[in-house]
């Protein structure tokens, strides 16, 4: 069985990947029954990126959820989840945030949208 | 007699025929052994082929019923029965399931997108169930059917590219 360490270091690893892969436009993101969160599906996995309320304090945070092949939730974290893996320069708020903007960017088709709007303008 | 057989050398032509007719038998029977594999190959691929076919066929079926499920789940959050809609969900997800463990030809691709609604279903059931322990008024019918209708699509058109590939 994994440390915590270990486990947070893979979970980090993953939103390095979807960063990556989503910046290639390798991964397509879909929008959900929730306005706030994106899901990226797999054959048999699902990653949904997600701005949720804190309702004790009233903020917000960027969860990752992963589902299973039968829909069942397996894993869920958070930005603060993986702060203490944060290096100097890089915060886990940041590249959360980055992954939730390229998926609703690419669930919402806003890109698409901006360099149509672009060639139609002229 | 013996005279004979020696002088014509009998024996040594009955050993050079034996020893051609056991080579060509040798080889033919070689022929033979690999025409029946190959025939025994081509009844398994046919075979297969067959079982594919069958498969996607069945896969036609069971996603025209997942897309006609989605239809009745629209209508039932539309009037609002949230009573009846779980359930519905939770059956559509062992459809999705079912379709997907059973037709191996799938690819990645069209597996993604049962993926998809398979969460997406287990997630509106989870919502609907803990709203109507709260509030059910603050369930909008307009925005679930919104991402219904986006799943029907999705679902009809994989349900289309299977019939194209079965020639259906």
């Amino acid at each position: 069985m994994p440390d915590i360490r270990t486990i947070r270091q893979k979970q980090k690893e993953l939103i390095h990947k979807l960063i990556a892969k989503s910046g290639l436009d390798e991964i397509e993101w879909e929008k959900t029954a929730f306005p706030s969160t994106f899901r990226a599906s797999f054959p048999t996995y699902s990653v949904s990126i997600a701005l949720d309320e804190i309702l004790a304090t009233g903020s917000s945070e960027y969860v990752c959820y992963i589902h299973d092949a039968s829909g069942k939730l397996i894993d869920r974290f958070s930005h603060a989840d993986l702060a203490a893996l944060n290096r100097l320069g890089e915060t886990s708020f940041e590249l959360m945030q980055d992954l939730y903007e390229l998926a609703r960017r690419r669930a919402l088709g806003t890109d698409q949208a901006l360099d149509d709007l672009l060639g139609q303008i002229g | 007699m013996n005279d004979f057989v020696g002088s014509y050398r009998l024996g040594d032509w009955a050993s050079i025929l034996g020893l051609t007719v056991g080579i060509v038998g040798f080889v033919v029977t070689i022929w033979n052994v690999i025409k029946s594999k190959r025939a025994a190959l081509s009844a398994e691929r046919a075979a297969q082929l067959a079982q594919n076919a069958v498969n996607r066929s069945h896969a036609i079926q069971d996603l025209s019923a997942a897309v006609a499920m989605l239809g009745e789940i629209e209508r039932l959050q539309r009037e609002r029965f949230w009573s009846l809609v779980p359930g519905r969900y939770a059956a559509l997800k062992l459809l999705l399931i079912s379709v997907r463990g059973s037709t191996p030809s799938l690819t990645p691709r069209q597996r993604s997108v049962l993926q998809n609604t398979i969460v997406e279903a287990t997630e509106l059931k989870q919502k609907i169930e803990r709203s109507r322990t709260s509030d059910v008024e603050q369930l909008d019918p307009a925005a679930l059917n919104e991402t219904v209708t986006r799943h029907a699509d999705k679902l009809y058109e994989l349900l289309v590219s299977i019939r194209e590939k079965i020639g259906a």
